[in-house]
């Protein structure tokens, strides 16, 4: 008997390391599954650093994208540029005695016969004017003079802006939509074009002094950096995109000249001619925690903003990765969802934990716990095709309903009270749904008739075109108010289950004492029954949160993705999880798209993780509680 | 004897028989093709190359999607026979190929696909301007440094003849990952970004049906997807001597149409080998834009140019 006994004590102390063993393992898995997040985003925020290459054959030269000119381009002009499109072509040059010089033809298919060459009219620019075609604005003609005055004039040579840069300075042109770079002696300046209103000019992106003088500078085959020596025989590599010094050493003996041999390649020629190479390693692309959280000014805009558009760098562009407009889309939709379903969930569990006669609570809790099981892509697909289109032309009636239907009940309840009914008691709570229930169909149905009525009467018809023309704010097909919806009615189960539970765990003798004294149902459980159940609602309502915050198929269907850095409910969202799940599949993994993504797929993991460990510290809380006051 | 009709439809094995006709001569027995680029073209060049492979038995064929990017560099190093490209090559590209080649690269158009842009059908707008297209979805307006257009009304007013709906301006594009949303950033809004209002869709069905429901959207699409529930627009362009030109997508000069190539190296005074000839004029062939249109792309036009097989041979391969 005792060795029986103690054989089965044995049994249960083994179980219990085994049951703790595996908990630690599960803990030891989320853990890891942290770390290797955090380890895959390190590299985006390592910093440059150069390594010599011993062995500089591959690079027997740097990727010169020298401007090798068509034979439709006239042989005797030099530094001439070209532009040449499906249906039409030209090119221009700097005649000899300072014109712009140049034709253009056109052809009537895209794979046709040229024809009908013309020449751009003659124009005579400042002395030592340069020439380019550019893309912004569309199909122009950039001229710059060595005094700095530029012209801008369209492909068949009629002008269209005009202005200044700083004098005395050099000029280079940069490919894509990079702007001008301006060196003197001992600075160097980027100027991009940038729209203010209905204007638009050359305005100064960043300005870099350089006290040691400036020797000479490349601009790297992207046109994302510059490297420069000064006369100290410093090298420095500049982001183009900001102006930020990268990375900066000093070598000996003394550089001369530097130049690109790939993207993150580069060699360096010494006053002897002697040619050393070397290789970049770490962040080019120059992302840091400012980049990702605060307002960046981008080439071409003219002042800063959050923008999340990572596909596809163009030329002398920076991939957009800012993910404030991310985060914050999904916490509108969270917190819109909550909105809706915490008084919905907490309030049902409230009355079916509590109120309801335990036989109906038996039958309709498992019909609600199967509701949480209902796939959200099926529900994202059903609010997609259905709700979404005619979402925005109910808004009034949804309003209405919204206010007339908490209204109406408060004023029935109050009526209620003072009805002189002999059977009021008897009856109490749990017959309550045969009232209120149709109480509440015939409110919401005369809320929504109402703001209907309201509409059409004094709203000419639309109240979001009236209202938004009179206060200025936008609305979209696809907003964050759908998406609150669908993803509150995907939490509520879930909302309601957990928070059911907590209410029907507190134990039943404390309410009846209180009942006993001479309370009403509502005035017990108001007192007793909810404080005691209070932690394991927050729990709850946390839980529910978490959920919002990680949903995915809801927000991938409803939400619009638009990427915006904006409060307004009625305009679209773009949410982390969504964008993790549109973009993880193209982005290279060794590129900073990816490493940016991976941050954002930490941070959602962050927030649910500690959401989650909160909901279930507060819900083994409410245990403790129970055992105590039992 | 009577004369029978016999009606074939067009199948993949019926082309080949076809094919198999057509070509009656000697099969080229160890002969290799490799073929690179574009992801879009894959699907036209899979089956156009089934086909081949039937005429040509014992014929090597290596085919990469690698994207239209890879395309130039592949060509310069001589690691590829044919491109395939969505795109023309850039100017930066011909002159990389240039550079290292002394020579241009030569290049034919196989096929095109188009973008249209559309509008619910109660809108009363029938064309709109290409930068105003800037002006609506782009955030920094590159194109013209015109303020942003936001309210339909606006777009009223510029045209000046019809009583616009007076509502905001709702944009429907693709998301990043789609061809079309980078290809719509180039050409519409010369490089610059998108308004970050831009509602982005996964899909161009997605994208017509939610079209189809807002009558202040508008968006751009493949023209395959575009279907009696919206309405395309046609765009006003620049023309010579400060005029403009309004064209729709079957016009040539419609700017959202882009054609895709195939580029191939050939100096000058150089015949091509037979094998590359072959397979760029059975490119051009009847059947092959049949297949071009089977994949859901626009055949081209240009393909009725060339009159007989002698006179095609003789313009891509000589």
């Amino acid at each position: 008997m005792l060795s029986a006994n103690r054989r089965r004590a044995r049994n249960d102390r083994l179980a219990g390391f085994l049951i703790r063993g595996t908990s630690l393992i599960v803990l030891a898995a989320v853990a890891g599954m942290l770390i290797q997040l955090i380890w895959t985003a390190v590299p985006l925020f390592k910093t440059l650093d150069i390594n010599e290459i011993s062995d500089p054959q591959v690079l027997d030269g740097p990727v010169v994208l020298a401007e090798r000119s068509p034979d439709w381009v006239s042989p005797d002009v030099v530094a001439s540029t070209w532009l040449e499109q499906p249906s039409r072509r030209s090119w221009a040059a700097v005649s000899a005695d300072g014109r712009l010089i140049g034709e253009f033809s056109e052809r009537t298919t895209p794979d046709g016969e040229w024809s009908n060459p013309r020449n751009l009219p003659s124009i005579s620019l400042a002395p030592g004017s340069m020439v380019r075609f550019v893309r912004t604005p569309r199909d122009s003609l950039l001229t710059v003079s060595a005094a700095g005055a530029y012209r801008i004039f369209n492909a068949e040579g009629v002008l269209s802006h005009e202005g200044t840069l700083k004098p005395n300075q050099t000029w280079q042109f940069l490919t894509g939509a990079g702007g001008i770079l301006g060196a003197s002696f001992d600075s160097l300046d980027h100027w991009h074009w940038v729209r203010s209103g209905d204007a638009a000019y050359f305005e100064e992106h960043w300005y870099l002094s350089i006290p040691q003088g400036l020797k000479h500078w490349s601009v790297s085959p992207e046109g994302k950096n510059i490297l420069f020596v000064d006369n100290n025989g410093g090298v420095t590599l500049v982001s183009l995109l900001t102006g930020e010094q990268l990375f900066h050493y000093v070598q000996r003996p003394s550089v001369n000249a530097v130049g690109w041999s790939g993207s993150n390649s580069f060699f360096t020629e010494d006053e002897h001619n002697t040619r050393r190479h070397w290789a970049l390693t770490g962040n080019l692309d120059n992302i840091d925690l400012e980049r990702l959280f605060a307002p960046v000014q981008y080439v071409n805009d003219a002042e800063g903003a959050y923008v999340w558009q990572p596909l596809p760098p163009a030329l002398g562009q920076a991939a957009r990765l800012s993910i404030t407009p991310l985060l914050l889309g999904t916490l509108k939709a969270s917190v819109l969802a909550l909105l809706l379903a915490v008084p919905i969930g907490v309030g049902a569990a409230a009355f079916v934990g509590y109120f309801m006669r335990p036989s109906y609570r038996n039958r309709i809790k498992p019909v609600i716990e199967m509701l949480a099981a209902f796939p959200t892509v099926v529900l994202g697909a059903v609010f997609a095709l259905l709700i979404a289109p005619y979402f925005l032309s109910f808004m009034a009636s949804w309003l209405g309903a919204l206010l007339i239907t908490p209204l109406g009940i408060i004023i029935a309840a109050t009526i209620w009270r003072r009805l002189p009914s002999a059977n009021k008691l008897e009856s109490g709570f749990s017959s309550l749904p045969l009232w209120l229930l149709p109480l509440g169909a015939m409110l919401l149905l005369l809320g929504g008739y109402l703001g209907h009525y309201v509409e059409a009467q004094w709203l000419n018809g639309d109240l979001l075109a009236t209202l938004s023309l009179a206060y200025e704010f936008d609305y979209q097909q696809r907003n964050a108010l759908l998406v609150g919806t669908a993803l509150g009615i995907a939490i509520i189960p879930t909302i309601f289950t957990v928070a059911e539970d907590a209410i029907n765990a507190v134990p039943k003798p404390m309410a009846s004492g209180s009942l006993a004294l001479g309370a009403s149902q509502w005035l017990s459980f108001r007192t007793i029954v909810f404080p005691i159940a209070a932690p394991g609602i927050f729990a709850a309502v946390l839980l529910g949160f978490g959920r919002a915050v990680g949903e995915t198929m809801i927000l991938l269907l409803l939400s619009g993705n638009a990427a915006n850095a904006d409060w307004n409910p009625l305009i679209a969202l773009r949410s982390v999880a969504a964008t993790l799940a549109i973009e993880m599949p193209d982005a290279p993994v060794e590129g900073s798209h990816f490493h940016v993504l991976i941050v954002a797929a930490l941070a959602l993991f962050a927030i649910s993780f500690i959401v989650n460990t909160l909901a279930q510290l507060l819900k083994r809380r409410l245990t403790k509680h129970r055992v105590y006051t039992v | 004897m009577k004369a029978r009709l016999v009606t074939l439809s067009l199948d993949r094995k019926t082309i080949a028989l076809l094919m198999l006709c057509f070509f009656s001569h000697s099969s080229l027995a160890q002969q290799s093709l490799r073929i690179t680029g574009s992801d879009t073209l894959a699907p036209v060049l899979t089956a156009w190359l089934e086909v081949f492979k039937t005429r040509h038995i014992g014929l090597r064929i290596e085919l990469q999607s690698t994207g239209s990017a890879t395309v130039p560099t592949a060509l310069a190093e001589g690691t590829v026979d044919i491109g395939a490209m969505s795109r023309p090559m850039t100017s930066d590209e011909i002159s990389l190929f240039a550079n290292r080649r002394g020579f241009m690269p030569r290049a034919i158009a196989i096929a095109r696909d188009s973008l249209a842009i559309i509008v619910h059908p109660s809108n009363p707008i029938r064309d709109i301007a290409l930068n105003d297209l800037d002006r609506i979805f782009s955030r920094q307006v590159l194109c013209s440094g015109s303020s942003p257009l936001v309210n339909w009304r606006e777009i009223g007013q510029v045209d000046g003849n019809f009583e616009s709906p007076g509502s905001p301006i709702d944009t429907f594009g693709r998301t990043a990952t789609s061809g079309s949303y980078g290809y719509f950033k180039q050409v519409a809004l010369c490089g610059g970004d998108y308004d970050p209002s831009m509602m982005e869709f996964e899909g161009f069905a997605s994208l017509v049906d939610a079209i189809a429901n807002s009558e202040s959207g508008i968006g751009y699409t493949g023209f395959r997807w575009v279907d009696q529930r919206v309405k395309p627009l046609a765009l006003r362009i620049p023309a010579a001597e400060g005029a403009t030109l309004t064209v729709d997508h079957m016009h040539p000069r419609y700017p959202l149409n882009r054609s895709m190539y195939l580029y191939w190296v050939q100096a000058p005074n150089t015949q091509l080998s037979s094998i590359q000839c072959e397979f760029l004029v059975f490119s051009q062939t009847a059947m092959a834009q049949q297949m071009v249109v089977a994949e859901g792309l626009t055949a081209i036009t240009g393909s009725a140019d060339y009159q007989s097989r002698a006179q095609r041979h003789h313009v891509i391969c000589e």
